[in-house]
């Protein structure tokens, strides 16, 4: 029996050698690896920034908008104004089909803005970028002018996003219906959708037809690549090393400490775009004590090397924020940086004034409370406890609890925290009213972003101001004097801007990043083996 | 004997019944609201929200919606996922094979490897064989599985390069079989041993030896038939470890699988999604239980139904 | 001696017995150490386990910290030490959960009979067969993250196999001469539980507890891997273990110790129940 004993116990040693490693990808497929779960594909509902990966490259919409912010005719040839700056008509271009045949004109235009508006479809996020939308109308087959109830300055901007206003096939919607369409979406990109398997894949190919490409591109005509797969991979660490063993051409979010290693290595390199909208930051419920004190939420940022701490946090990768918007979008107000320089002992000066004295444990407690700041932390708690530690040095205590998303609503909604954690990738300043403006407090069955509850006309009208400049000099005065106002009140504090780091083996060129520096472009993408 | 599953049958309604009861009420204790989940991180108006909240039937009073839902669900009809708006079925058909597949490489690792070093340990008590794989068994069921995931996939997958790290197919199953039937390999090889070392010193094994049969048939036809009662319980009891134990695998993996589709269903309240799984894995269980005990009926003689 | 109870051996023989056991012994001995590592902690870590810093981050082991350092500077060791006064109690407190309600449930049911025991006996079944990851998924979504509740939520997973193992007892017991005879005297069913069952139900559990003790630990373990326990900065082997995972390739320490340390407690709690079990009844074999 010992010949037995010996196979069992060998066995499992004898089967190792030999498996193959990994195989060869085919010479002109591009693997993406997707960090989140792609379930609907329909720009018109969907909000994921990640599902929005995959639509950028299947839909075009009117203008396009370059990471330098210029704007460039894409399926629109020329637009122009009204007088009264509530209206933009189109001059649409000629000669372009969608995916299954039929051909690109004002109908599908005028088709797309009124289905978004019609709650039937639910969408959840265009209907709200298309602004106070009014109607679209078709004034030959290819011209339309769309109209807004009053002038909408972030028009051009939001139009320019083909994951939220891309044009669809209106016969595609119609033979297929919404939810058969957002898992098998038709437009007039230059990739087409082949298919879609979920929690798995989605697999897009290349359309011959493609002739319309915005001039911001060098490359015209259909993409050099065959097929583009989206291999949803979820775990960091699963994903960057599926890139270093060729599983995955190209990864998105690869973590901060990876992308030191692939920096200026021989088969890798690394694209960062630091994102734009509003950087990872804290919203101080205003509401609440102790953060109702203006003086204890000013010692708070002033108790925070924010500098530092990205450094530590994101290993150099990411950089400190210090306004209310990222430096990468228009209008950013650099005036910020200087406001809430790190001083410890400001903050504690601060803290004294605020009636808080040093107490037990280096806590400081006033009426026998002590000073405990309560974060209920979904996102980023690792920033969390690098603050915690910070913050404690001048006698705070700032309670990170890990929660579930479904305790954060509820906690949000209920007024039970006393810091929220938000960050938002977003390309026009429009974004701004998102956090502050006052019909945007939440309450019980409300769940809106309005963390820090504060509610002010001035506020208010500050934000629809920008709202509704055309003018860019004075619309960015105003936002400005916006983030001036917001910061001034320490109802936001900026930490760090969002990076998204995206890892790619060199025989991978033509990588591009879509405006906002989130999503990636293969339109000009190429393999060279 | 038919009459016999027959009964046994229809004794599961019950236990279905109840499983899915707990499942749904507890479900509803979780704070938070499904529409407000869904709408994650988005502006939407109050309006959108209750239209969703229609469209979805959770305006109804509570106990409407469970009889809606145990009346579709006898019908087959397990409902629409909140999230993907898929059917439901659609949703664990999908997730469904790779689990299946992890179960059963971790049952095979689990059974032959247990089976195997049991056998041979309690053929020969004492002996450094029998100390070596006991001590093997030891280390399976005190090792945490996440821990030889994480271990296996640095020194398989990271540094020697010999399994793939995403992908499917069966190169990539290995790992997580080893993982997922390690406790099992533990668990029956003790098992396995305990009972052959019993029953070699039990009457009718002296007697067989008594009689001059090879040692060899004595210890295969009679001694191991008997051991394998005990070991088919234990496999029964385990088949909810292997797909408990799949949870984690998944998520070191990365890979699809129930495990993971109900967490994630759970965090966001897809309460379809999360109530079919607990259907599914009491059903599982159940019809497990069932072929244990059809399975003693062929072990041991004795026992017979009726 | 008329009562048909298993008693443990005196103690003479048993201390012969472990002497003989090498595996018997070193689980002793490392339990031991665990123990005292666990209740002399805040003497024995070199640094503050949530302060950050005290060294540069992702230190590999070294002298001054001699299992290296996590992403924020903190120092492992320490942690490690530090985790000890809450990984093992969590497992200790579950099987506590998980015996009490378990052995009462079961001596309810086994005692009582008829429609109690029809409808127990269901529900213990539905619980045992399901998952215990999944099952206490569930109940730590419903109570919330947090130690506490992940004590809770890995107790009631054990309950159905304590209450399974009691009911089969008090079922046997109950048929016993003396239990008949003080029921017939008008004895309360309290004092018959107290006096005639649980002594003969007694073997049985601790023989389950020592066998389960183990899998509490892996499994609360397990949801702090998940990041369903402790909250930051708070140590935990299986949190740990999970901050381990993200810096794998990097930092090879920060998964191999925790582990490690998991692996130690629970390979020798297992050592010395096998050892136990031998003592109370070498026929016992337990599933």
């Amino acid at each position: 029996m010992k010949w037995f004993a010996a196979l069992i116990l060998l066995a499992p040693m004898a089967m190792m050698p030999g498996l193959p490693a990994h195989g060869q990808p085919a010479p002109d497929t591009v693997t993406w690896g997707e960090d989140f779960e792609l379930v609907l594909l329909d720009p018109r509902v969907t909000q994921s920034r990640h599902e929005a990966q995959v639509i950028m490259q299947v839909f075009d919409a009117l203008v396009f908008l370059d990471t330098d912010g210029k704007l460039y005719p894409w399926l629109a040839e020329a637009w122009e104004h009204s007088k009264d700056g509530r209206s933009i008509t189109f001059k649409l271009r000629r000669n372009v089909r969608f995916h299954d045949g039929t051909p690109f004109n004002a109908q599908a235009v005028k088709f797309t803005f009124d289905s978004i508006v019609d709650p039937k479809l639910g969408s959840q996020a265009a209907v709200d970028f298309l602004g106070p939308y009014e109607s679209t109308e078709v004034i030959d087959p290819y011209t339309v002018k769309v109209t807004w109830t009053k002038p909408f300055a972030a028009a051009l901007t939001n139009l320019s996003n083909p994951w939220l206003l891309g044009i669809v096939s209106p016969a595609a919607v119609q033979r297929l219906g919404n939810a058969g369409f957002a898992t098998a979406p038709v437009g007039t990109g230059p990739f087409k959708f082949v298919e879609h398997v979920p929690r798995v894949r989605t697999v897009l190919e290349r359309n011959d037809q493609y002739n319309w490409a915005p001039r911001a591109f060098r490359h015209q005509g259909p993409p050099r690549i065959r097929r583009l797969v989206f291999r949803i991979i979820p775990d960091a660490s699963t994903r960057v090393a599926a890139l270093e063993r060729g599983e995955i051409d190209v990864a998105d979010q690869v973590p901060p400490i990876d992308v030191r290693r692939f920096r200026g290595t021989r088969d890798f390199d690394v694209m960062v775009g630091d994102v734009s909208g509003i950087p990872f930051s804290y919203l101080f419920n205003t509401q609440r004590p102790p953060t109702d004190d203006l003086r204890v939420r000013q010692a708070f940022i002033h108790a925070v090397d924010r500098a530092k701490i990205t450094e530590q946090v994101f290993f150099g990768v990411a950089k400190p924020a210090y306004s209310a918007v990222s430096p990468t979008t228009p209008g950013y107000w650099a005036g910020a940086e200087r406001l809430y320089p790190y001083d410890p002992n400001k903050a504690r000066q601060l803290l004294e004034e605020a009636g808080w004295r040093m107490g037990p444990g280096g806590i400081r407690t006033k009426n026998g409370q002590p000073l405990q700041i309560y974060f209920p932390a979904l996102l980023e708690p690792e920033v969390g406890v690098a603050i915690q530690a910070a913050v404690k040095e001048v006698g705070i205590k700032f309670d990170v609890e890990r929660v579930t998303k479904a305790k954060q609503d509820e906690l949000v909604m209920n007024n039970q925290y006393e810091v929220g954690a938000i960050r938002w990738v977003a390309v026009d300043p429009s974004v701004l009213g998102i956090p502050f403006y006052s019909r945007n407090i939440p309450a019980p069955g409300k769940f809106k972003f309005n963390w820090s509850r504060f509610s002010s006309p001035e506020l208010d009208r500050l934000i629809l101001q920008a709202d509704t400049t055309i003018d860019p000099a004075r619309r960015t005065e105003i936002l400005a004097r916006l983030q001036k106002f917001v910061l001034d009140r320490a109802l936001i504090m900026p930490i760090h801007i969002s990076v998204q780091p995206i890892g790619y083996r060199r025989s991978v060129q033509g990588l591009k990043f879509a405006q906002g520096f989130w999503q990636v472009l293969f339109y000009e993408a190429s393999v060279s083996r | 004997m038919s009459a016999y599953i027959l009964r046994r049958l229809i004794g599961t309604v019950p236990v279905l019944i109840i499983a899915t009861t707990i499942a749904f009420f507890a479900l509803h204790l979780i704070p938070g609201d499904p529409v407000n989940l869904m709408l994650a991180g988005v502006p939407a108006s109050i309006e959108l929200r209750e239209n969703l909240r229609r469209q979805l039937g959770l305006d109804r009073p509570l106990h409407l919606q469970y009889f809606n839902f145990l009346a579709r669900a006898a019908r087959g009809n397990l409902g629409v996922s909140f999230r993907t708006r898929q059917p439901v079925s659609q949703v664990i058909a999908q997730q469904l094979p790779a689990t299946l597949e992890l179960a059963a490489g971790g049952l095979l690792i689990g059974v032959t490897f247990g089976m195997g070093m049991g056998l041979v340990a309690g053929l020969r008590p004492n002996s450094p064989v029998d100390s070596l794989a006991m001590f093997i068994a030891i280390v399976g069921i005190s090792i945490p599985g996440y821990w030889t995931a994480m271990l296996l996939i640095y020194v398989f997958g990271l540094r020697l390069g010999w399994v793939p790290i995403v992908g499917g197919g069966l190169a990539a199953l290995i790992l997580p079989s080893i993982v997922v039937g390690s406790f099992a390999v533990g668990d029956i090889a003790r098992l396995v041993r305990s009972s052959i070392v019993e029953i070699r010193n039990e009457d009718y094994i002296r007697t067989a030896r008594a009689k001059g049969l090879p040692e060899r048939r004595v210890i295969l036809r009679h001694a191991l038939r008997n051991a394998l009662i005990p070991v088919v319980t234990l496999i029964g009891l385990q088949l909810g470890l292997f797909v408990g134990g799949g949870v984690i695998t998944e998520t070191v993996f990365a890979r699809q699988g129930i495990g993971k589709l109900l967490v994630d269903a759970i965090l966001e309240k897809d309460y379809p999604v999360v109530q079919a799984i607990i259907m599914l894995v009491t059903a599982a269980y159940i019809a497990a239980n069932f072929v244990v005990d059809l399975l003693y009926a062929v072990l041991d003689p004795r026992i017979r139904y009726s | 001696m008329d009562r048909p109870t298993t008693r443990p051996h005196s103690i003479r023989p048993a201390w012969r017995k472990l002497r003989r056991n090498p595996g018997a012994m070193a689980g002793a001995v490392i339990l031991l150490l665990l123990l005292l590592v666990s209740m002399l902690a805040p003497l024995l870590v070199p640094y503050d386990p949530t302060q950050v810093s005290v060294g540069p981050p992702l230190a590999p082991p070294g002298h001054r910290h001699v299992m290296g350092t996590d992403r924020f500077g903190r120092d492992v060791f320490s942690r490690i030490v530090a985790g000890s006064r809450l990984s093992l109690p969590m497992g200790l407190l579950a099987v506590s959960f998980a015996l009490i309600a378990g052995t009462l449930l079961g001596l309810v049911t086994g005692y009582f009979g008829g429609r109690i025991d029809s409808w127990g006996s269901k529900g213990i079944d539905i619980l045992l067969g399901f998952p215990p990851i999944m099952l206490a998924l569930l109940i730590i979504a419903v109570l919330g993250i947090g130690i506490f509740n992940v004590i809770v939520a890995v107790g009631i997973g054990g309950i159905p196999r304590f209450a399974r193992i009691v009911r089969g007892a008090t079922l046997a017991a109950r048929e016993n001469v003396y239990v008949e005879a003080a029921r017939a005297v008008g004895m309360s069913p309290l004092r018959v539980l107290l006096k005639h069952i649980l002594p003969n139900v007694s073997a049985p559990i601790i023989v389950l507890a020592t066998l389960y003790v183990g899998r509490a630990i892996l499994e609360s373990s397990a949801l702090g891997f998940l990041g369903l326990g402790v909250q930051p900065p708070t140590p935990e082997w299986g949190t740990l273990l999970s901050e381990g995972r993200e810096f794998m390739r990097h930092a090879w320490w920060l998964m191999v110790f925790p582990g490690l340390a998991l692996f130690l407690s629970v390979v020798s709690i297992n050592l010395l129940g096998d050892y136990l079990r031998e003592v109370l009844d070498p026929r016992l074999k337990g599933t």
